[in-house]
């Protein structure tokens, strides 16, 4: 069965102007997928509607069979573009905060990858950095034992030796199980991690996808280099 | 799971409240030397006492408003901040229904409204206790007061049912209204929710109470003078039932309005999110 199946999707921020339309999409278990696509192509649309956020104008959603809803939200595990943390609270409150809250969170996972990176766990968020909120976030949600984890930009902010580690966080703790999604504009950065590929258009339409390692053997280029040429001719 | 976000909700809007009530408490105090002072015929006092006097209760006043405002702000800041800034994006993640998050919310400011209530009862009843409550013609006055009370009214417990009931449904209209403002305006609005949201806010409470200041005037009169009259023109009993039921109808009507807002407020965040 498909982690992930989308099945006539369509979203419209603005009555008859689709961000996504009519997309069919079924993403198996055990596969880390980049949905890539150049901006304004509806790839946070489409994490937001699979996470639960935004509700589509029709088509249907499916995680592990079951259609978006509190069910679903306890299989997922999202990290969106931004930071969300309440900035008064301690590095230590918001990790009881997500095990309090997700059965499948692992708090000694969880502290493990924060003395890794040296994160006080005494420290308020505001007095963060930007880029160490996002480790804090990702560090979080790679702490769950999810079925899906769906990544919206999750190397964006942060330094190049950053990328690096969070994308060796992503490979070294997900599921074998389980699919995660990465939307990212990066792409010579998280194409060693990944599977499989779709490249979206437009009005959310797919243009090519498939699995990374066929795309590099058929074309003779990185995955990098085929998007510049597929974007460039459409 | 729903006692863990009711808890979160109650945890983020007390931690500053205590601090309103501290402050508002310790001001009322203040309050009870003004009001000795300005009941008190045996002495003469001159124009400058009368003046600190006043600005005195003033102070105790606008604290007492003061304390009810923050409230009213913590709990518009924790229902907009947890819902529609970023904070939203891992609220409406958490694995509870929608539902859940907002009954919690609305459970969390009733709590914080009920709360400020009993805190500002405690100090305007300590207020006057400690300036009036050693005088004798206080307690008659009091006795006064009740006797004067249609017999009808007095012997009837329905309407003490009724009258907390009415003041419990006005509250919850009130907090749903706030709720039903702000969701509005997070929906529609694409930048400057929270103005948008005090904006919206500021016009539905105008409205409303445009219209309840209406009704008052054109209504409110005839009614309290049909309530007295009906003793003397009917048998007791029956003018005690008539009112009893009238009281249930607007229980009843305030109470439709409460279930309109929710269920309005729920479809909204559940159909409409609009999460920049």
């Amino acid at each position: 069965m498909s982690v992930l199946e989308c099945k006539n999707l369509c979203k419209a921020y603005k009555k008859g102007e689709y961000v996504i339309n009519n997309l069919n999409i079924e993403i198996p278990k055990g596969k880390i997928v980049g949905l890539l696509g150049p901006n304004g192509c509806g790839k946070s649309t489409l994490i937001k509607m699979i996470a639960g956020i935004l509700q589509p104008n029709s088509g249907e959603i499916y995680v592990s069979g079951k259609q978006i809803g509190e069910e679903t939200r306890a299989l997922v595990s999202y990290l969106p573009e931004r930071t969300y943390f309440s900035g008064g609270m301690k590095v230590s409150e918001v990790v009881k905060y997500f095990a309090s809250f997700y059965s499948d969170f692992s708090t000694e996972r969880a502290c493990e990858l924060l003395s890794v990176l040296g994160i006080n766990s005494d420290a308020k968020l505001k007095t963060l950095s930007k880029g160490t909120k996002e480790k804090v976030q990702l560090i979080l949600v790679m702490s769950r034992q999810a079925k899906l984890y769906l990544l919206d930009e999750p190397i964006a902010g942060v330094d190049p030796a950053a990328r690096e580690y969070i994308l060796s966080t992503i490979v070294g703790n997900y599921n074998p199980e389980a699919t995660v999604i990465i939307t990212t504009h990066l792409i010579t950065d998280v194409e060693q991690v990944l599977d499989d590929f779709y490249f979206l258009t437009y009005g959310g339409n797919i243009l090519k996808s498939g699995s990374v390692e066929d795309a590099r053997i058929e074309s003779g280029k990185s995955l990098d280099e085929l998007f510049r040429e597929v974007f460039r001719c459409s | 799971m729903f006692l863990k976000l009711f808890r979160n909700d109650l945890k983020a809007i007390f931690k500053y409240w205590w601090l309103g009530a501290i402050i508002s408490a310790a001001v009322s105090t203040i309050g009870i030397f003004p009001l000795r002072v300005l009941s008190n015929n045996n002495y003469y006092y001159s124009d400058a006492v009368y003046t600190i006097c006043v600005l005195l209760l003033m102070l105790v006043f606008g604290s007492i408003f003061a304390f009810m405002l923050l409230t009213t702000i913590l709990v518009f800041i924790r229902y907009f901040k947890n819902f529609f800034s970023d904070e939203g994006y891992l609220t409406f993640t958490l694995p509870v229904r929608r539902n859940q998050l907002l009954m919690s919310k609305l459970l969390s400011a009733i709590v914080a409204y009920a709360a400020t209530a009993a805190v500002v009862v405690a100090e305007v009843t300590t207020m006057i206790l400690a300036a009036f409550g050693n005088e004798p013609d206080f307690w008659w006055e009091i006795g006064d007061l009740v006797e004067k009370t249609p017999d009808f009214i007095c012997d009837n417990w329905i309407y003490i049912i009724e009258g907390i009931t009415l003041a419990l449904v006005t509250g919850l209209f009130s907090i749903l209204l706030l709720i039903v403002c702000v969701t509005f305006a997070s929906v529609i609005a694409k930048k400057a929710k929270v103005f948008a949201a005090i904006g919206i806010y500021y016009g539905a409470t105008t409205i409303v109470t445009t219209i309840f200041q209406v009704l008052y005037l054109f209504g409110g009169f005839w009614f309290i003078n049909w309530v007295v009259g009906l003793a003397d023109n009917i048998s007791r009993n029956y003018a005690g039932n008539l009112i009893a039921l009238l009281l249930f109808v607007l229980i009843l009507f305030v109470s439709m309005f409460c279930v309109i807002l929710y269920t309005l407020s729920l479809w909204m965040i559940d159909k409409k999110l609009n999460l920049s």
